[in-house]
């Protein structure tokens, strides 16, 4: 599926802070949306997820293979939400339900989203959890006795688990190790490039979008500053915030002797 | 003031920081009633040093056993087994007063800018408090807009709220608050991985700039890589409790010969995406 947004505003309290992003997210493309902590990426997540506070005011378009998203109710966006389109946010610690076993809240989707029994759920949800390389007793493991890095694969296994055809993830692995995060993202670029998905990536973090994107937006106070292949912005960015981008991250990243 | 309160002139020749043969188990409760609870080694026999005016890190995945050893080396928690001594002065958990000197000696900036500074204080406050708590002589009011401005940030803002600041403010007020008593060791506690890359950069610049203007030793935990290599001339990196390779940072990035190490060098992103 693919996704359009096109000259999108989020104003909340009187405060513009999505000012005119447009994006387009062919399908099972990998599109990489990268800024600094305000600059409106995760709003403009959120506004594709119909998540926003409910003094958010929304204008402009967001279609899901030409499905008009701006104006649908909760009601009319929930059996979207985790079916057509889902999301993975940045902390697996606060993702996850305490009280709930991992492969009931893996299976939960299905449960929201259709007539499952609970056999079946209990299957596909080790189904999912085997697709992000966790085993079956995990299904039975309340989320404290879990990793981080387990935690997040098991968000992504229940993001995953009702094959969405758009996955949006926010920094989803900003909370995690640096060999974790180098096994996260490569799961995310096999699930989408064997599902022929389409995936939306929101980083501050251009080392990771060098990763994971093929294409990209660069967003600045609520604006799309300039857009492009990853190599081309990385390369020989045009405009001064990627500049400084690319210049602080060179300055502070690894860079092999 | 106690004659333990002095501060020391740096005339030693040993290393500044140095951790001999330091262990740390803990009992886990029991799992049955017949049975002592197993034990967890949370590090196993670590020496590491820190020279004069040097930078280390400690670089390892989480439960790797860097933060226990940094503990051990502050004297907030106590060894099973081994030594630390600070300019030569055995350092061990005591009550406060009679770790005064260490604690005037040693400044400490945490990873998360937001939680790390009380919101009820004022900055002028935050700032100031480790020179009240530390009895360091001396007029405060001065100290604290000199530090303000040293790490960038305008001395008037000393009526401000944390919640006032941006998250690079307040990393800077951290930092303040961290080297306004004049410590000769500051230690990082993954001082820059909630931080915008930007801001990444310029605090990073201030560290390199605050060791070299003020002579500090630098101790920094870290699993961020890149800063390890542009900040640190030496490494230890540990696993499982222990310390598993240390030596120049860039024999051990540039030549990693443990497996972690190894792997570690191999999952960090880079630009060029490979």
């Amino acid at each position: 599926m693919s996704l359009d947004v096109d000259d999108l505003t989020v104003t909340i309290d009187g405060r513009r802070v999505v000012d005119g992003v447009s994006l387009h997210l062919a399908d099972g493309a990998r599109l990489g949306l990268i800024g600094e902590s305000g600059s409106g990426k995760s709003m403009t997540t959120l506004a594709v997820l119909g998540l926003l506070p409910p003094q958010a005011v929304v204008t402009g378009s967001i279609r899901l293979d030409g499905r008009e998203l701006v104006g649908l109710s909760d009601r009319q966006l929930a059996p979207l939400r985790g079916a057509a389109i889902a999301a993975v946010f940045q902390d697996p610690r606060t993702a996850l339900d305490p009280v709930m076993t991992i492969g009931r809240q893996v299976a939960e989707p299905l449960r929201l989203h259709g007539r499952v029994s609970r056999a079946d759920a209990r299957r596909r949800a080790v189904e999912a959890l085997a697709e992000v390389g966790l085993d079956e007793s995990v299904a039975d493991s309340w989320p404290h006795q879990l990793s981080g890095g387990q935690r997040q694969r098991a968000v992504i296994a229940t993001a995953l688990i009702a094959r969405p055809a758009v996955l949006l993830a926010d920094e989803p692995t900003t909370a995690l190790d640096v060999t974790t995060q180098a096994e996260v993202l490569a799961l995310f670029r096999r699930l989408v490039d064997e599902r022929g998905a389409s995936l939306l990536f929101v980083t501050h973090d251009l080392a990771v979008l060098a990763q994971v994107a093929e294409e990209a937006a660069v967003l600045s106070r609520g604006r799309v500053v300039e857009s492009g292949p990853v190599a081309r912005l990385l390369g020989s960015p045009a405009h001064p915030v990627t500049r400084g981008l690319v210049e602080a991250t060179r300055a502070t990243t690894w860079r092999a002797p | 003031m106690t004659d333990s309160d002095t501060q020391h002139v740096d005339g030693g020749t040993g290393p500044l920081l140095s951790g001999r043969g330091l262990s740390r188990t803990f009992t886990l409760p029991r799992r049955s009633p017949l049975q002592p609870g197993p034990v967890r080694h949370a590090l196993v026999e670590a020496d590491l040093d820190v020279g004069r005016g040097e930078s280390v890190a400690l670089i390892g995945e989480s439960g790797s056993g860097k933060s226990t050893l940094v503990r051990l080396l502050l004297a907030l928690d106590r060894p099973t087994a081994g030594t630390v001594t600070f300019d030569g002065r055995e350092v061990r958990p005591d009550r406060a007063s009679r770790l005064r000197w260490l604690r005037r000696r040693t400044g400490v900036v945490l990873q998360d800018p937001y939680s790390s500074l009380d919101p009820r204080m004022r900055i002028g406050d935050v700032v100031a408090e480790p020179l009240r708590l530390l009895h360091v002589p001396g007029d405060h009011e001065r100290m604290v807009a000199d530090v303000l401005d040293r790490v960038g940030l305008d001395p008037q803002g000393v009526d401000l709220w944390p919640h006032e600041l941006s998250g690079g403010q307040r990393q800077r007020v951290a930092l303040a608050r961290a080297v306004v008593h004049g410590p000769d060791l500051l230690v990082g506690d993954e001082p820059m991985s909630a931080l915008d890359v930007t801001v990444r950069a310029q605090i990073l610049g201030l560290l390199a700039e605050l060791r070299h203007d003020l002579g500090l030793s630098l101790l920094i935990v870290s699993h961020d890589v890149g800063l390890v290599q542009h900040l640190s001339d030496r490494v230890a990196v540990l696993q499982g409790g222990r310390i598993v390779e240390q030596g120049a940072t860039a024999d051990v990035l540039g030549r990693p010969q443990h497996d972690y190490t190894k792997r570690l060098i191999a999952s960090v992103p880079t630009l060029d995406g490979s």
